[in-house]
């Protein structure tokens, strides 16, 4: 079975992690699911799966909103 | 205003949406020395920017099947092993624009003398030369304003010119001088610093400025204390730079000061990234490194705009050794070489240009006609004039024809020298070498010669003005001209 690594910015409830992990399991298959903190997300969480990152942060979605501000369109 | 900014900023909040951000990743599984290995990171590709969690850049320029090998374009002590790396899915680039005139920056395009870049423009450092079809031959000069290049070695507007030496025989004051007299020329320069102490550089930017030099220059500048990596990218950085003006139809010259650290750069990463080494340690696309920078040098089509690149690499020689491997490679490459020698130096020719073994493959076609008239003779007159002085060494009996050739051939070399930036126009120089050809220096003693030009050029300006102002006009001058101008000298 495959793993995959949640990284979440704060400790999330029992509840939540279940709910995080059914859904990648929905989308990926059968996946060995596996919890960290770190807080530098600030918030919101990133999966790391097969090589990839699903990043779903708050510190991501604000580099992201800076640099819809910086541009000039 | 306050008011269109908060609507402004309202604006842009309400139309962001929030979309989770997929990207393929990497671990540094080894780091240290200016370069990291990677595991991981599927779809990674070759040049790839890529960033460390950190915040530090790296560029891919291993590919191997379970990773990368990756240079580091920030300090290593900031990523860890075990750290997470992810592709940018872009390649290295450097701003460029005009905005980048009389401004200093590194190779990725960051400010070194202060305020930001802002531009909208990017271009990635690595590009293809143009093709084939978008080039033309090279036939507008490229003066530099010393008397010695422009007549024996003319380089054209698109030329590759190598300059070529010891250490502390004038490379750097020559390329300082051929930007010096692009002033008013409407030509862009770039300088390109490579591996150079940060004091060396800062006295290069501190002449370019006070000459009023960097208002057409751009600085490119990746000191001894960078990473190699940086080093590395420098020149083509430089050169993408240009490219951007190129592309406009303007004329720019590079000066790629010097490509031997290059050479050193690159072979420092490529023996910390275990490739195996070859000649002098160098890798095995030593060659390559420096064709693919010099091939973008061009004189473009009128259908691509006209512009053109030239390209003034440096190459610094041990004990006059030119059949080096660095130093041959780069001979092969470029259109001719200015070969400047020590011992020449330590006599006072300056620039200490050995005329017998400097060449320049197109640049004739591109000399000024008045220019090709006053110097067809000149290369043929100090080689002799250096094979006769070599004999009369030997104390011999020296005939009149003999003591009155030796004697051409010094006040001849005392002609070609010229001081720090001390530059001369087309007219000037024609008329210099008429004067010469004419016979007109020949009363006076080799030591004089530079106060005799000196009042020689005075008198011309006041007496010719209008004569040097056509030969500057039109690069060539008529029999009449010639002659008001041998007997304004005469009088």
């Amino acid at each position: 079975m495959k793993k995959a690594k949640i990284l979440c910015a704060a400790n999330v409830s029992d509840d939540a992690y279940a709910y995080i992990c059914e859904r990648i399991a929905g989308r990926f298959g059968a996946v060995n699911c596996e919890r960290e903190t770190d807080e530098s997300l600030l918030g919101g969480f990133i999966v790391l799966y097969d090589g990839k990152i699903y990043d779903m942060s708050l510190r991501t979605q604000l580099q992201a909103m800076r640099g819809s501000l910086d541009s000039k369109e | 205003m306050a008011t269109d900014l908060s609507a402004f900023l309202k604006q842009k909040i309400e139309s962001f949406s929030v979309q989770p951000v997929v990207y393929a990743y990497g671990t540094v599984s080894r780091v240290g020395d200016g370069v990291a290995r990677v595991t991981g990171l599927p779809g990674r590709c070759y040049g790839e920017l890529l960033q460390f969690e950190s915040g530090a850049f790296g560029m891919a320029i291993d590919l191997e099947e379970d990773g990368a090998g990756v240079v580091l374009l920030n300090t290593a002590d900031v990523i860890r092993v075990g750290s997470r790396v992810r592709g940018t899915g872009r390649v290295c680039d450097v701003p460029v624009g005009d905005m980048l005139l009389g401004r200093v920056i590194d190779p990725i395009g960051r400010a070194l003398d202060g305020e930001e870049i802002v531009s909208d423009v990017y271009y990635p450092v690595e590009r293809p030369a143009p093709d084939l079809v978008s080039r033309r031959a090279v036939d507008a000069p490229m003066e530099t304003g010393m008397i010695s290049i422009d007549s024996l070695v003319p380089i054209g507007r698109g030329q590759r010119e190598l300059i070529i030496g010891d250490r502390q025989t004038g490379k750097t004051t020559l390329a300082l001088d051929a930007i010096l007299n692009q002033k008013g020329k409407d030509m862009i320069c770039i300088y390109c610093a490579v591996g150079q102490k940060a004091s060396t550089v800062s006295s290069v930017i501190e002449t370019l400025r006070s000459s009023g030099a960097m208002e057409y220059s751009v600085v490119v500048a990746a000191t001894a204390s960078d990473s190699p990596a940086l080093q590395y990218l420098a020149p083509y950085a430089a050169c993408a730079v240009g490219e951007y003006f190129m592309e406009r139809g303007r004329d720019v010259l590079v000066v790629y000061d010097d490509l031997s650290k290059h050479a050193v750069a690159y072979r420092a990463m490529s023996l910390l990234l275990r490739r195996s080494p070859g000649r002098e340690a160098y890798p095995g696309d030593i060659f390559y490194l420096h064709s693919r920078l010099l091939e973008r040098a061009a004189c473009l089509s009128a259908s691509r705009g006209g512009g053109t690149l030239t390209a003034l690499p440096i190459i610094e020689t041990k004990g006059g050794n030119i059949s080096a491997y660095i130093p041959t490679n780069v001979i092969s490459i470029t259109d001719g070489q200015i070969y400047l020698e020590s011992e020449l130096f330590h006599n006072g020719v300056r620039p200490a240009v050995n005329t017998g073994l400097s060449v320049s493959r197109v640049g004739r076609a591109a000399q000024p006609q008045a220019m090709r008239k006053v110097s067809s003779s000149l290369r043929i007159e100090l080689a002799q004039y250096r094979e006769m002085a070599v004999f009369s060494r030997f104390g011999a009996d020296l005939d009149a024809s003999t003591k009155k050739m030796l004697g051409s051939g010094e006040r001849l070399t005392q002609l070609l020298t010229q001081g720090k930036h001390e530059l001369y126009s087309l007219s000037e120089k024609v008329a210099l070498l008429l004067w010469f050809k004419n016979s007109g220096f020949d009363d006076v003693a080799p030591a004089q010669i530079h106060d005799a030009a000196r009042a020689f050029l005075q008198k011309m300006h006041e007496t010719c003005g209008d004569a040097l102002a056509q030969i500057d006009r039109t690069g060539d001058f008529t029999p009449q001209q010639e002659q008001a101008i041998l007997q304004a000298a005469r009088s």
